[in-house]
């Protein structure tokens, strides 16, 4: 088609010739199909669905105890599932996020932090806390282990 | 694909059947596409709203009370997370019904024409891009294969059903005046 004079249709033809630039133009990315069909695995995943109880943002710097780099960004959610809570504390850079969290009641637990491109695995200490740094800022999820495991909703960082 | 068989989908893949669930991607995918694109998300914001509307589909498949209305579920949930996206850059959000049918004069080049061999094409494409986003995101979500129903597309624009059809025959109308 390179006769740029003859007529426009009108109606569905046009919207036709338009969804088929369009296609050619802004495919959907196969990277795109490959993490729809990926996100599948997620649901094998037997543990309790935790509810958000807590999500607020805010810059460091605001408090006196607060020791992270002034001016970046923190982000703080709390899960609660059963009788278990899960809080966190997100440290958000440019590309990457530290998390720290702390499980109450508290208790030594295998975590896993999942992303749909990998996981971090670790456990928590005798007080509850944990600490994973340099983590991708990519959507994430929390998984704590034990008799009744729970698992956080995603976080997108 | 009837609703019926969408339903049935949704309730192999809440059984664990990876191949319902890689159809219904098949079928809602090119929706989400569509519906990032219409928002103008960056590349990597766009994916990670594809990823966590996939992501938040899984978790939410066993407490969809209809399951013949999951796209509709997708549709409105890809909107509320772009929404969130879009408001976390500090970007207006306009949400009028007729005002953001307007053409934009020199309006900011979301497809890269350039691509493009045919010149046909090029002036279909910088027309389209001349419509007010209303009309685009309506424009493109219909363009998607398979095309989204009417319920689909109510969600994923936040209109009433009754006015998909009208406000389709205004934009390609506007559209068409942009090309003569």
């Amino acid at each position: 088609m390179t006769d740029t004079a003859a007529p426009w249709p009108r109606g569905d033809a046009l919207a036709a010739d338009l969804g088929r630039a369009l296609g050619l133009v802004d495919p959907v990315p196969d990277a795109w199909r490959d993490a729809a069909t990926a996100a599948f695995s997620w649901a094998a995943v037997d543990a309790a669905a935790a509810r958000l109880e807590y999500d607020a943002r805010g810059l460091r710097g605001r408090r006196a105890h607060d020791h992270g780099l002034p001016g970046t960004e923190v982000r703080e959610v709390r899960y609660v599932a059963g009788g278990v809570a899960v809080a966190l504390q997100l440290d958000l850079g440019a590309d990457k996020l530290r998390l720290l969290g702390r499980i109450d009641p508290a208790r030594r637990a295998t975590l896993v932090l999942a992303w749909p491109e990998g996981r971090w695995d670790g456990e928590s200490d005798d007080d509850g806390t944990f600490r994973a740094d340099e983590l991708p800022r990519r959507p994430f999820c929390v998984v704590v282990d034990g008799a009744r495991p729970v698992k956080s909703g995603w976080i997108v960082p | 694909m009837e609703l019926t068989s969408v339903a049935d989908l949704v309730t192999r893949a809440r059984a664990g059947d990876q191949a319902a669930w890689d159809d219904l991607v098949a079928r809602y995918l090119g929706m989400v596409h569509a519906i990032c694109r219409g928002w103008r998300l960056g590349v990597d914001d766009a994916a990670d709203v594809n990823q966590v509307v996939w992501l938040r589909l899984v978790e939410h498949l066993d407490r969809i009370r209809s399951p013949e209305a999951v796209g509709g579920w997708i549709a409105a949930t890809t909107r509320n997370e772009c929404l969130r996206v879009v408001r976390a850059s500090g970007r207006v959000v306009l949400t009028g019904e007729d005002g953001d049918l307007d053409v934009i004069d020199g309006g900011d080049a979301g497809i890269d024409a350039g691509l493009l061999v045919y010149e046909r094409d090029r002036a279909l494409l910088a027309a389209f891009d001349r419509l007010g986003d209303r009309c685009q995101r309506l424009l493109r979500l219909m363009a998607t294969d398979p095309p989204p129903s009417y319920d689909e597309i109510a969600a994923a624009l936040d209109m009433p059903v009754g006015s998909i059809g009208p406000t389709r025959g205004r934009c390609l109308e506007q559209l068409r005046r942009l090309l003569a």
